[in-house]
């Protein structure tokens, strides 16, 4: 069975071209968002961002984050390739009750068009907002970690065409290091806000797609604490089965009491 | 909380669901208790009423359900592998169908479908039970499938807000409270009907005992209330300023709670018109909290202000007790160790997408 394998993206030396966005489209044959006028996509007036999100065909998101100072003097841009993050613990995958959402043996996970029946559980589990319902097949979409390629020993499309590999492909572990590396030196550097995002456990036991931010989470669209679904249950169904003890316990009141001694006369 | 996420999209057929199947199941769970404890002769015609609106309705939510997938002709998928059926077929090597059956216990959606199963055919037998006379229904058979019934039909109307709950959505992942709030609408709701249905026909004596029941369970809906706004935290003056927001919380309070209590407890039943009423105000509630808590969130989505972005750092939840063990096989997963909540499904061939594979 190979290695687990990810992305590790340095957001430092991103340049905003969306080579991988078009490399993402042009290998898994994605069509371009249709806006209203012809069918032609329009200018959002976002920086230089005009597809704003992930979506059905968008599997890739180049973000524009523009920083401005208070008295707006001076301004900075930060950019970041975005894309599924292949969770260690998926929430979208836990959720799915068709078992359509899978891992593969690349340790990615991708789903399986043919059993998906879009039910869009897993839209609402993603913390990322990856995942959205194709118009047109009506399944769920996602990146797919460009499994097709993975099979025949070819990195994706995306890492491939990233000019300067701020998208870098490869074994997790190996991508870890160097990332790891990568954040020393630029701490030495005095970017002291360097930080890695998703390398270690902390969220979702840890991403095959991993981050080198220079800024808070939130500054990039990535929640901090994002949580796997199932936590929730054990804490909800103890609570319901109280309440249910309860709502129990007064429908037997109700009408037991009553059984024991006849109802005093009501007239309706 | 999370604004980051995307909005799934479900609309009237899941409301519509919520609230249907709620009423079913809630009617199903009293008409039990009632048939069980009640006064045989006297409380038996309102049980009977309840079985014969839970079978109904749960047909109609399995509908509404089917409805709303985007691929409406898979809808078994929810309870078989496809893979292993469509191979079981084409090879016809129907032992392999034993590998089929899907059943994640940790993904509410999963264990919800096997619910509605196991309660449609159990409200299917009680509604059948309901047009024979007494004695034909109180024999062990019957009785078991009426008490498992019961208890699912008490899970079918908690596990609607634990499948919200069990996301990474706004409002609906930030309280543990929905689905006891779920489960006490759901008795609120299915003896509204119930008194609706029963108001005409049935003795004095049981509708005394079955506003009673209403009472208490309004009171409880009423209590789970506010604990669910206190738990809502910072999140709560957020979810006022939206439109869904006002109906959850202003509607569900207003007709939902307080009306229908005020009738009850001043002696709205020496007016067979204000039970009526108050039972009217309790279903017009109950679909208000639905479609609040179901519209509320990508509303506040939608607005997704600057404001909602900075409250996102992690929050002390009312109720949120620490539950020690792992729930589900995807907790605590290290890469590459196993396969998590993939119930191991394989992927067929996959075929190349790009043109450029092709040689086109």
């Amino acid at each position: 069975m190979p290695e687990p394998v990810g992305f590790y993206t340095d957001t430092t030396v991103c340049i905003g071209c969306k080579a991988c966005q078009v490399a993402c489209h042009q290998w898994n044959d994605l069509p371009a968002e249709p806006g209203p006028n012809n069918g032609l996509p329009v200018l959002s007036g976002d920086s230089y961002d005009n597809t704003r999100s992930f979506s059905d065909v968008n599997w890739r998101h180049v973000k524009f984050i523009e920083q401005f100072s208070e008295d707006r003097s001076q301004a900075a841009w930060l950019m970041m390739s975005d894309v599924c993050k292949h969770c260690a613990n998926a929430p979208c995958l836990e959720v799915c009750p068709t078992g359509a959402i899978l891992r593969t043996e690349f340790d990615t996970v991708y789903i399986n068009g043919p059993a998906c029946n879009g039910c869009r559980d897993c839209i609402s589990a993603c913390p990322f907002g990856v995942i959205h319902i194709s118009s047109r097949s009506h399944t769920a979409q996602k990146c797919t970690f460009c499994y097709d390629r993975l099979q025949q020993g070819m990195p994706p499309a995306c890492a491939q065409a990233c000019p300067t590999q701020s998208i870098q492909f490869g074994p997790l572990a190996e991508l870890k290091k160097r990332a790891q590396g990568r954040v020393e030196r630029l701490h030495k550097q005095g970017v002291t806000k360097a930080h890695l995002y998703g390398a270690d456990e902390s969220v979702l036991g840890g991403l095959n797609s991993f981050y080198l931010l220079v800024d808070k989470p939130e500054t990039y669209g990535l929640p901090s604490n994002p949580k796997l679904p199932s936590r929730s249950v054990p804490r909800s169904s103890f609570w319901a089965i109280v309440v249910a003890f309860l709502t129990g316990l007064g429908a037997l009141f109700a009408f037991r009491e009553r059984a024991q001694h006849p109802p005093r006369e009501v007239r309706l | 909380m999370n604004v980051f996420v995307a909005d799934p999209g479900w609309g009237w057929w899941i409301i519509g669901y919520f609230f249907l199947g709620g009423i079913a199941a809630g009617s199903y769970f009293m008409a039990t208790l009632i048939d069980l404890v009640g006064r045989g002769g006297h409380d038996q015609e309102i049980s009977r009423i309840g079985f014969r609106i839970a079978f109904p309705l749960i047909v109609v939510c399995a509908v509404f359900l089917t409805l709303d997938l985007e691929k409406p002709n898979r809808f078994w998928h929810m309870m078989f592998k496809s893979e292993v059926v469509e191979r079981a077929w084409e090879t016809k090597s129907w032992g392999e169908l034993i590998h089929a059956p899907l059943f994640k216990y940790w993904s509410p959606m999963s264990i919800g479908s096997w619910a509605l199963t196991i309660f449609g055919i159990c409200s299917f037998i009680s509604f059948l039970g309901s047009f024979r006379s007494r004695h034909e229904t109180t024999g062990i058979v019957h009785r078991c499938f009426q008490i498992i019934g019961c208890f699912v039909g008490f899970f079918v109307a908690a596990y609607t807000g634990a499948l919200l709950t069990a996301t990474n959505q706004l409002v609906w992942s930030d309280t543990p409270w929905l689905a006891p709030l779920f489960l006490a609408s759901a008795a609120s709701t299915g003896i509204a009907v119930m008194l609706l249905l029963a108001s005409p026909s049935v003795s004095e004596a049981s509708l005394a005992r079955l506003q009673r029941a209403d009472t208490w369970a309004l009171g409880l809906e009423f209590l789970v209330f506010l604990i669910f706004l206190e738990s809502l935290s910072s999140l709560l003056l957020p979810v006022w300023q939206t439109v869904n927001g006002k109906i959850l919380i202003a509607g569900t309070l207003i007709l939902g709670l307080v009306v229908p209590l005020l009738i009850h407890l001043s002696g709205g039943l020496h007016r067979r018109s204000g039970l009526v009423l108050a039972s009217i105000s309790v279903l017009i509630g109950g679909f208000m909290l639905r479609y609040g808590i179901v519209q509320t969130s990508p509303e506040l989505l939608a607005k997704s202000s600057p404001e909602l972005v900075k409250m996102t750092e992690p929050r002390p939840v009312v109720g949120g007790i620490a539950f020690p063990w792992q729930f589900g096989p995807e907790q605590g997963r290290v890469p590459g160790e196993s396969l998590g909540a993939d119930p191991g499904n394989k992927v067929g061939p996959v075929v190349p997408r790009s043109k450029v594979f092709k040689g086109e």
